[in-house]
């Protein structure tokens, strides 16, 4: 037993003060190492730029939308023509056979497909129909174009509908179908801005999987802390392994944060790419970035040497980059593997970006995705959180 | 295994590799949770994790429990806002142990740019920046210059003075012996003997010699301090008699004396301390270094 008179002693830290500490340490020495300029800002650049440069330029994809018109009415005849007015700046591939379209679909002639479907006159005057967009997992930035369409299509259909349903209750008569045929929504939506809102995918890809790959820092720092005795000398003062788990996962959110906003400026600027509107992108970007921290903490507890946070660190950068569609800019697998890749961080982080540029959607709409990856953070850290607490008592 | 230290008092853990010097300092200093028994710092039960008694206490890692790629300075920040420092604290806290240590014209420079001796002395100042009431040191100067290891140990001797308890493990006999007011000797996990070095020798029969170079017959001498109190034997040899001596300060005129009735001559005095290693050797049949 040490036996000491009791004299006076500083108060303890605050624990939040020091995971504060603990997180501006571990930024401090990695700009000083320049390790954190190396894997979070200038190789997603550099693997960003050859990415755009092998696969097709800084400007993005371009979107080749086929309209299937199985009402063939004059009504429909109508709305693709205007379509086709909206679209002129873009690729068009009318089609007149839905098969035909999933089938170019699939085959990759064309991205996406909107689909009129029989009755959509008569619809306008009953009860509105479903508008289907066909699809390829493959091409996810054509289809929220296409999916943006067939909203704004459906939205002037329901307008016609509420006007006709008003003549309808003045007159008590219904008017002959042949008048339809000076029906023509005023479709507004404007292709060329649809799909040029969010070219930054080839940027996003390289982006999270340097996000991933920077998990396994904090892992990597606390064996060698562990190593070198300095963890010995942290434990020996009031630190808890909450605390250690808390700075251990600051320190990985402000790195992730300064890397996407480095990388988001830079492409920005530099190379062009739009992203979208400013505040929505650091939301999710922020909103990922929170995700990857707590799942750092895992990483972090459940590594006991350097190899072993190597591994993870590269087994989950490589898993989530490829199931999520990291690598082949938004791409997903088809079956089992799409479900599970869909809900992957960066798949959900990607998923919000387009829904918030292509798809023409508010931050509302997109608030569910980012309260997923802020609640899957939070899980990931209060586990991580117990493995430390189980590790270090 | 139980002993304590108190306040201005250094106490010295002496073991061979594998004895559990460093088992028990990590169980002192919180890193480790007892199986049975208990560690109190100032009242207060050690735990792992976040608990009072870490605040009386400061330790000194046998490693080198610093950031190289960070300043002195920044290093001292930094576990300065550890220990709850508030800002304007942590600056004069840092100025201060700083100049304890002689690092203040270094402290700017990066830890990898230090030598050994000075890696040293800012991984004690590490552990003096919240006042702590006891400093633990595990092996504080492996590898460093007799210089430093001067100035370390100086510096050590100065803290006690100012009231801090010390608790010292070293290999270093010598270092030991000047800097510990008790010592523990641990052997496989037990605490094998423990007291002052004085108590320590005379418990294994061990004590100082009073070796005299002589003229005459060193029979008639033998003969005569028989019945001195303070002679525990004597041995003779070529011109040469040698006393132990229980203390040798108060031995010295009695022999002188005794020497003199006797007609002996004594042509030089030297008086040979009995050292800890013997002891040592004694107790866990091991040399220190082993």
């Amino acid at each position: 037993m040490i036996d000491l008179d009791a004299a006076e002693h500083e108060s303890p830290a605050r624990p939040w003060m020091v995971a504060i500490a603990l997180a501006a340490k571990d930024v401090r020495r990695g700009v000083r190492s320049k390790s954190l300029v190396l894997t979070a800002v200038v190789g997603p650049l550099v693997l960003g730029l050859i990415m755009a440069l092998a696969f097709g330029g800084a400007n993005g994809p371009s979107a080749t939308i086929a309209v299937v018109d199985l009402d063939a009415t004059a009504t429909s005849e109508g709305v693709v023509a205007v379509l086709g007015d909206q679209l002129s700046g873009g690729p068009v591939s009318l089609r007149t056979d839905l098969r035909d379209a999933e089938e170019a679909v699939i085959a990759e002639e064309v991205d996406a497909a909107l689909v009129i479907p029989p009755g959509y006159t008569k619809s306008l005057f009953d009860q509105p129909l479903a508008l289907q967009v066909v699809r390829n997992n493959q091409r996810a930035i054509p289809g929220e174009v296409a999916t943006a369409i067939a909203g704004e299509l459906a939205s002037q259909s329901d307008l016609i509908r509420a006007a006709t349903s008003t003549v309808v209750a003045i007159d008590q008569t219904q008017p002959p179908l042949a008048d339809v045929r000076e029906i023509r929504p005023a479709i507004t939506v404007d292709i060329g801005d649809l799909q040029n809102s969010f070219n930054a995918a080839l940027y996003f890809g390289p982006l999270t999987i340097f996000l991933f790959l920077g998990l396994g820092g904090a892992a990597r720092s606390l064996v060698r802390e562990e190593r070198e005795g300095t963890l010995a000398r942290i434990r020996s003062i009031a630190v808890s392994p909450r605390t250690l788990t808390s700075g251990s996962a600051i320190g990985v959110f402000i790195q992730g944060v300064l890397a996407s906003l480095v990388v988001y400026a830079v492409s920005t600027v530099a190379f062009g790419a739009r992203w979208g509107e400013p505040a929505e992108v650091i939301l999710v970007l922020l909103a990922l970035v929170a995700a990857l921290s707590g799942l750092s903490t895992v990483i972090t507890a459940a590594s006991r040497t350097e190899a072993q946070a190597e591994g993870w660190t590269n087994a989950c950068a490589f898993l989530f980059g490829i199931i999520g569609g990291s690598f082949f800019g938004g791409a997903q697998f088809p079956g089992v593997l799409g479900v599970v890749g869909a809900y992957t961080p960066n798949a959900l982080a990607m998923r919000a970006l387009i829904e918030l540029g292509p798809g023409g959607q508010d931050l509302a709409s997109v608030l569910p995705i980012l309260a997923a990856l802020v609640a899957a953070g939070i899980a990931a850290f209060a586990v991580g959180s117990q493995l430390m607490t189980r590790r270090f008592g | 295994m139980a002993f304590s230290v108190n306040a201005g008092e250094s106490y010295g853990l002496l073991g061979p590799n594998g004895a559990g010097k460093t088992t028990t300092i990590s169980m002192l200093c919180g890193l480790l949770q007892p199986d049975a028994g208990s560690v109190e710092v100032g009242g207060e039960v050690m735990r792992t994790g976040r608990c009072v008694a870490k605040q009386h206490l400061g330790l000194v890692p046998q490693d080198i429990a610093l950031y190289p790629d960070l300043t002195a300075r920044e290093n001292l920040r930094f576990f300065g806002r550890l220990q709850g420092l508030n800002r304007t604290d942590l600056r004069t806290r840092v100025d201060e142990v700083l100049e304890i240590v002689a690092l203040e014209d270094r402290a700017g420079d990066r830890v990898d740019s230090f030598s050994g001796g000075m890696k040293r002395r800012c991984n004690i100042a590490a552990a003096l920046l919240h006042h702590p009431q006891l400093l633990v040191l595990d092996e504080p100067t492996v590898g460093v210059d007799p210089q430093s290891r001067a100035s370390i140990l100086d510096g050590i001797a100065a803290l006690q003075d100012h009231g801090m308890a010390v608790l010292y493990t070293t290999h270093y006999m010598e270092e030991a012996q000047r800097l510990c007011d008790r010592i523990g000797i641990i052997d496989e996990g037990r605490l094998v003997a423990e007291g002052t070095q004085s108590e320590l020798l005379a418990a294994i029969g061990q004590h100082p010699v009073v070796r005299l170079s002589i003229d005459g017959d060193p029979g008639s001498l033998v003969l005569a301090l028989d019945d001195e109190d303070q002679v525990i034997r004597c041995s003779t040899g070529s011109g040469r008699l040698d006393v132990s001596v229980i203390d040798p300060a108060r031995s010295l005129a009695p022999i002188i004396e005794r020497a003199e009735r006797a007609a002996v001559r004594i042509n030089g005095v030297e008086v040979v301390e009995a050292d800890l290693e013997s002891v040592f050797l004694h107790l866990t049949g091991k040399a220190l270094r082993d």
